[in-house]
């Protein structure tokens, strides 16, 4: 009896829990991760915005600099720092020692912890230098080396600026081609559709965003991107994601007779 | 520091404030809209039409010259409804709409269409309609059917259903007849049959009555006749000429030209109170009025300055303009394109043949639209203002002809009879 549903052939018995069992797995497979999702976000960020994410580390470890060059007025806060530690060490290694080291050897012991307290305070004073010429060093490097940043950005930008144009203009030979221009069109009409694209440079969405006011007109316009279909877009991810995953074609139909 | 710093600020800004690329596209393409009109699907037993619907609306947007249609032998289906269309068959065919339509058989003769227009890359539905009729109005629903497609498609408005009158003559020039036809030139219908010669058939704004020209024994005499009762009243009959009768846009008035004062003259007659103004005074010969859509200014054509060429003169104020400056002969002006055209017969030099024109009223150019007939005369202007109807010789015999008002359209009425001359565009009728 109860195998009978099964010998159904109407039967939803088999489909649900086939289709139960996939859910299962499913959910087994999100819970443990087995695909990261971070990962595309992560390749969305554009790679010149990455450029300038190192940009922003190298500036964290300068953003104290300012504080230091104020604590060079009264060093003493970062030197008294230290002394502070060596101090309470020493205490616990006193209270700790007594069961097992003679009074006489707690003088030498004494002196030697003060020296090596000393030596200790010494180095750390040299270190604190070291450190703070090594951040002088690395402050005048980082703004030689953001003045080059800054020129590489501004070839980089015209670089891009160039690549842009060439797409636009291949995009704006693409649609000229096949834009079926309606004869009720007038030389002074115009309008504006929004675009959006995915990196193949397929579109998946054409909006009228302003109307000509001629309704023919308008869907001309539309049809012509759907006509295209897939435009020509850079290979670079970060210029496709910063121009052309979303842009506008102004159309105004200046050969027309009208 | 404080560079690193502002340096950052303004990357930032920059990237939020970016204006997103804008791409500036300023040519197109004028070339005919590709559309498949599909086989309607019929009735079981058939339709006793010659022609399918399909077809007549085929044809009707095939002769605007703004649409390239299929033949159905080249399509990959015949789809009559809505869930057996495949855009991507379509988009292979390079089609940019596809219309298609079933003609259902109902009581006492009654048939209904309906019809379907899709927009093949857009992929939706751009009309749906049902219309009903007999089996004699399938032609008048087919037109309408091209009316709603080449309005929806080209942003102006059809003229497929309209009327055209036109006079015919037989080979001896003996009998006359003033007909009716589709704007196709099909199903002609004479209205008018008469030993005597007939000129200038002018339509009434409301498509119901004709105005034209009879030329008796006594001398020319204006008529304008019902056309739904034949009724035909007799408006001028003074002495001398009485020609080229037109209609004011709102039917009030009728211009026509009078030569009662020696010379041909333009008047307008009022036609509820009977009252004449006489509207030009010159010795030259002043004729051919036709009224701009304000129901005030009248083009006509003038021989004042020893050629004929197209003025425009105030009714009211009695400002007159000389409009045509190029060209040996331009007469029989005619508005087109909501008043931006003027079109006229032109011929550019004494002794050149005689061609459709049409001048750009905004940009002053003159352009000649006929090359293939000769001794083209009479334009007539489609109510929509895209096309000229007008008569020429062809191969020896007087004929209909169409052109568009931008030349690239042209096409031949077919008629039954030897000489077809004097055609007017009737206006749109719903």
């Amino acid at each position: 009896m109860l195998l009978y549903p099964l010998s159904d052939p109407r039967s939803f018995a088999i489909p649900i829990a086939v289709s139960l069992s996939i859910l299962l797995l499913m959910l087994v497979l999100l819970s443990t991760h087995w695909m990261n999702t971070e990962k595309p976000s992560v390749k969305t960020v554009p790679s010149h915005i990455a450029a300038r994410v190192v940009h922003l580390d190298k500036p964290k470890p300068a953003q104290p600099k300012p504080k230091k060059q104020n604590v060079k007025k009264n060093v003493a806060k970062p030197v008294e720092k230290p002394k502070v530690k060596p101090n309470v060490e020493p205490k616990v290694d006193t209270k700790k020692a007594p069961p097992v080291v003679k009074p006489s050897e707690k003088a030498a012991a004494l002196q030697a912890q003060k020296q090596a307290e000393k030596e200790k305070r010494e180095q750390e004073k040299l270190k604190e230098l070291a450190r703070q010429a090594a951040l002088n060093e690395l402050d005048s490097l980082l703004s030689d080396e953001l003045a080059e940043l800054e020129a590489n950005q501004a070839q980089e930008d015209a670089k891009t600026a160039e690549v842009v144009a060439d797409y636009a203009s291949q995009i704006r030979a693409l649609i000229e081609r096949v834009w079926r221009v309606p004869p009720s069109a007038k030389h002074t009409d115009t309008l504006l559709l929004r675009i959006f694209l995915v990196p193949t440079g397929e579109v998946t969405e054409v909006h009228v965003v302003e109307s000509s006011g001629n309704t023919a007109l308008d869907r001309s316009a539309e049809q012509a991107v759907w006509k295209v279909a897939v435009f020509p877009v850079p290979k670079d991810p970060a210029v496709f994601e910063k121009e052309f995953r979303r842009f506008n074609l102004k159309l105004t139909p200046e050969n027309a007779r009208l | 520091m404080l560079r690193t710093f502002t340096f950052l600020i303004v990357f930032w800004v920059y990237s939020i404030a970016h204006a997103e690329l804008t791409i500036e596209i300023k040519q197109g393409v004028a070339s005919a809209i590709p559309i498949s009109v599909v086989p309607f699907s019929l009735p079981q037993g058939g339709v006793q039409i010659p022609e399918g619907i399909d077809n007549i609306v085929r044809s009707d947007l095939e002769r605007s010259g703004h649409f390239r249609a299929l033949a159905p032998r080249d399509m990959l289906s015949h789809p009559a409804s809505t869930q057996d269309i495949y855009y991507r068959d379509w988009r292979l065919l390079k089609q940019e709409y596809v219309l298609i339509g079933q003609v259902e058989s109902r009581l006492n003769d009654v048939y209904q269409v309906r019809y379907q227009l899709f927009d093949v890359f857009n992929e939706k539905e751009l009309l749906s309609q049902t219309l009903r009729g007999s089996a004699e109005q399938l032609r008048d629903l087919a037109h309408k059917i091209s009316d709603a497609v080449y309005e929806q498609l080209t942003g102006i408005r059809g003229v497929f259903s309209t009327k055209i009158a036109y006079v015919t003559a037989n080979r001896e020039r003996t009998q006359f007849a003033l007909a009716i036809a589709d704007a196709d030139g099909a199903r002609e219908k004479i209205i008018l049959t008469s030993k005597y010669s007939i000129f200038s058939p002018a339509w009434s704004p409301d498509g119901k009555k004709l105005a034209y020209v009879m030329l008796e024994d006594a001398g020319s005499r204006v008529y304008i006749q019902e056309l739904a009762t034949g009724k035909k009243e007799l408006v001028s009959a003074s002495k001398g000429l009485n020609s080229a009768p037109a209609f004011s846009p709102d039917g009030k008035k009728l211009a026509m030209v009078l030569s009662k004062d020696g010379n041909p003259e333009i008047y307008v007659l009022e036609l509820d109170t009977k009252k004449w103004t006489r509207v030009t005074n010159h010795y030259g010969i002043d004729t051919e009025p036709n009224w701009m859509p304000d129901n005030q200014n009248i083009i006509f054509t003038s021989g004042r300055t020893g050629k004929p060429q197209i003025y425009r003169a105030d009714i009211v104020t009695g400002e007159l303009k000389r409009l045509t400056f190029e060209g040996h002969y331009n007469a029989r002006g005619r508005l087109a394109q909501d008043g931006r055209f003027l079109v006229m017969v032109h011929q550019p030099d004494n002794g050149s043949d005689f061609h459709i024109a049409s001048l750009d009223l905004t940009r002053g150019l003159m352009q000649i639209l006929t090359s293939d007939t000769y001794l083209d005369e009479s334009p007539s202007v489609s109510p929509n203002g895209v096309m000229v109807m007008y008569a020429a010789k062809y191969k020896n015999q007087s004929i209909l002809a169409a052109v568009s008002v931008d030349g690239d359209v042209k096409f031949l009425v077919p008629s039954r009879h030897g000489d077809v001359r004097e055609p007017a565009w009737g206006p749109y009728t719903n």
